[in-house]
Parts: structure tokens; C-alpha cells; sequence
């Protein structure tokens, strides 16, 4: 997902790595869902990555919003990773209290497709 | 510039600067004479710390030249950012020498007593010698601010540089292995510092790649509600970035009282012993530990 609020999904072996860069906005999320759910629909991938460190802020909103479409990703079937989020992000959303407990997250990229093999 | 706004503050004009030229060309003569009663002076005025900075007569030589040279350029009034750097290195010395400010504003204040009272130039008429002093003293008082100045900043950067080079002492992450860190909690936990350590260990997470992070708490001296919460967010945010965080070293006494005080842990991984929490970290990691 780019500032211009295009979505690449980039297929890698059985899953899909989205790079998700830039200031978290309510058209980038819709974006991203909308573009995800086609493409689970169309293709049937049942593993998701999300590639967070192109993002340097994040509030709780911006959080639980990103949780809808998880959530939504997960409704189809895909197991979603969070990958790579920046230190400054997971202390501020933690001082923030924001809800995390939903997020299943991998420290890298290559991590998360390790994890992602036997889904 | 700092020099203009130190002039526009003790409000010395160009004026000012002609008359301490003009007043310097007739006391210099007097430079040595000077130089040994000022002295005499501080070897009175500043009793044992005046052994202390000048333990020796090389040392006190050395001084006693960089002073005199000091004051001449003092008597040519320039007041530009030359002049102000090297007077801002004096503040720099005086603060690494660790002298009092109040040693050197007395030193100032009697150095501006013999100049104008003591060596005071013959046959200035009277409203004259007032204007020379007044201009004089200005350019003391504006050198001895700009030297305290100096000081006072020095000094606050000596305390922040030990402040943090603490910081850095009481986060000492060791890297176990690949991807496995650890960090030994000694002390008291009060939110200033689990805030710091929070933000090291989740750069140290970053940095080094790390996917299990060990806590060990069995040196922290107090585990209460408030320690119990700054442990909880510290594996929360360490989970988000992909790394797990196990708290070892839970004794006894620490379980029981998480347990009377209805902390909620939620899915905080403990262990009572270090080689528990090695033992889950290696797995986490994907090592086999050698039997």
C-alpha cells in the first residue's frame, strides 16, 4: 500500500507480502481491504503478511482499524502476520494502551513466511 | 550573534569599548604588579581550594601567564566572536577544573577593584576617571557573565552525559545468541527507567533481529502493581514487534504477591529460573539445546 493509495500484493510461494508504507489513512485501509479480499476471493491464499516498517506512526485508531481488515482477511480463511513494525510504533501504541491482543505478529518478513508454511 | 546580544544586554556601546581602550593603554604598565596581587588574593580568598588548583609551581606559572595574557587582550576591548570564544573557553576550563563560580566572580570582582582603585592612573580628572570606570567595570561584569555562562552549560552537559552514560549502564542487553537477547533488571523499576528500557530493548529487538527477549527480573527489588504493569506493556510491545518476551527470575515472594495484588499478567511468559527461560528463548529461536 503506497502513499497514492495503491495496493501491491506481492505473491511469495503460498502467501502474500504486502508492504504497507506511510501515514495510516482511512482510503489506504479501504484500499487495502478491498484489494485483499479480491484478491483471497480470486485466488484463495491462506497466508497474509503485512509488511509494517514502512510505517513510522500509528495511533490506537489507526490500529483498530487495521484490525477490521484483519479480522475481515481472517473471516475468509487467511491467517494474517504482522511483520517488521518499527520499536517507536509498538511503544507507543503500548503506552497508548492500545488493544493488541488480536495481532499475531513475526519479527521479519522471512519469519512470517516460515510461520506462514504450514497454513 | 552572541556577542551583540551580550553587549545589547550590559549595554556596552562602542563608546564603552574606546574608554576601556583608552584606560587599559594607561594601567597595562602595571601588568605584573597586577598579576601578584591578584594573586596574593586568591591564595588568601580561596584558602585550601587554592592548593588544589595549583598544586604545583609549574601549574601556578602556567596560570598565572594565561592570565596575564588574558587580561592584555582584556585592555584591547575587542568584544567579537573571536574574543567571546576564547573567554567561552575559559568557561569550559574552569568547569573541567571543577572551580567554583564564586572563586572566580570574587577573583573578577577584586581584579576590578585593583584596576580601578588600586592602580588606578595619576592625573585623570575626575568626572573622566568616572566615565573609564564605569565603561570598565561594564566589560568585567559582562566578560565574568558570558565565563559563568559557559560554565553553567558545561556543567549541565557533564550531568546529562553521566545521566545517560547511567541509562546505558542500567540496560546492559547481552546478545545469547542469534536472535535471542537478554536483559538483567537490577534495582527499582520506577516508570522513568522502564520507559528507557523499554525503548532499548525494543531498538535492540530491531537492530539485532531478535524473536525472544529475556527479562530478568530476580534483582529488581520491589515487584509491585505499578513494576507488575511496566513488565506487561514491555512484553506487549516486544510481542508486536515479533519477539517474544519471558520475565525470569518470578520468586516466591514476587508470585505471591502478583497473586494478592489481582494482577492480571494476561499471556506474559514467566519463569522461576533463568535456565527455563533459556531454554523456552532457544526454542522461540529454533535452537536445539545441546543436551
Amino acid at each position: 500500500m503506497n502513499g497514492d493509495g495503491r495496493v501491491v500484493l506481492q505473491r511469495v510461494g503460498n502467501a502474500v507480502l504486502i508492504p504497507v508504507h506511510g501515514p495510516i489513512t482511512d482510503e489506504l485501509l479501504q484500499a487495502l481491504r478491498r484489494e485483499l479480499l479480491a484478491h483471497l476471493q480470486r485466488v484463495g491464499t491462506r497466508g497474509v503478511v503485512f509488511d509494517m516498517s514502512g510505517v513510522e506512526v500509528m495511533d490506537a485508531d489507526d490500529f483498530a482499524r487495521l484490525r477490521q481488515v484483519v479480522v475481515s482477511a481472517s473471516l475468509m480463511g487467511a491467517t494474517v502476520l504482522l511483520a517488521e513494525v518499527q520499536p517507536g510504533v509498538a511503544a507507543g501504541l503500548v503506552l497508548l494502551d492500545a488493544d493488541i491482543s488480536w495481532a499475531r505478529t513475526a519479527r521479519t518478513v522471512e519469519r512470517a513466511m516460515e510461520a506462514l508454511k504450514g497454513v | 550573534m552572541k556577542h551583540t546580544e551580550f553587549r545589547q544586554l550590559f549595554n556596552v556601546t562602542d563608546a564603552d569599548q574606546e574608554q576601556v581602550r583608552a584606560y587599559g593603554k594607561r594601567v597595562s604598565p602595571y601588568i605584573d604588579a597586577f598579576v601578584e596581587r591578584l594573586y596574593a588574593f586568591m591564595r588568601g580568598a580561596l584558602g585550601e581550594h587554592f592548593a588544589v588548583h595549583f598544586p604545583d609551581t609549574r601549574t601556578l606559572d602556567r596560570a598565572q601567564a594565561s592570565f596575564r595574557s588574558a587580561w592584555l587582550e582584556f585592555w584591547q576591548a575587542r568584544w567579537d566572536a573571536e574574543y567571546v570564544a576564547s573567554r567561552e573557553h575559559v568557561g569550559d576550563v574552569h568547569a573541567q577544573l571543577q572551580i567554583e563560580p564564586r572563586h572566580y566572580l570574587a577573583t573578577m570582582a577584586h581584579a576590578s577593584k585593583l584596576w580601578t582603585e588600586d592602580f588606578a592612573p595619576e592625573g585623570l580628572a575626575d568626572t573622566e576617571r568616572r566615565a573609564a570606570v564605569a565603561s570598565v567595570q561594564r566589560m568585567i561584569a559582562m566578560e565574568g557573565a558570558l565565563v559563568v555562562d559557559t560554565y553553567n552549560r558545561r556543567t549541565q552537559e557533564i550531568i546529562s552525559q553521566q545521566s545517560r552514560a547511567l541509562v546505558d549502564m542500567s540496560t546492559p542487553i547481552a546478545g545469547l545468541s542469534d536472535g535471542v537477547l537478554m536483559l538483567p533488571i537490577v534495582g527499582i523499576l520506577d516508570s522513568r527507567r522502564a520507559q528507557d528500557i523499554m525503548r532499548r530493548m525494543l531498538e535492540k529487538v530491531g537492530e539485532k533481529q531478535a524473536v525472544a527477549f529475556i527479562l530478568d527480573i530476580s534483582g529488581v527489588a520491589v515487584v509491585d502493581t505499578a513494576v507488575a504493569n511496566h513488565l506487561i506493556r514491555m512484553t506487549k510491545a516486544a510481542r508486536l514487534m515479533g519477539c517474544e518476551a519471558i520475565v525470569s527470575g518470578v520468586s516466591a515472594q514476587v508470585a505471591e504477591t502478583i497473586v494478592e495484588l489481582g494482577i492480571d499478567v494476561g499471556e506474559m511468559k514467566t519463569t522461576g529460573n533463568l535456565k527455563d527461560a533459556l531454554r523456552v528463548a532457544f526454542r522461540l529461536a529454533g535452537i536445539e539445546p545441546k543436551p
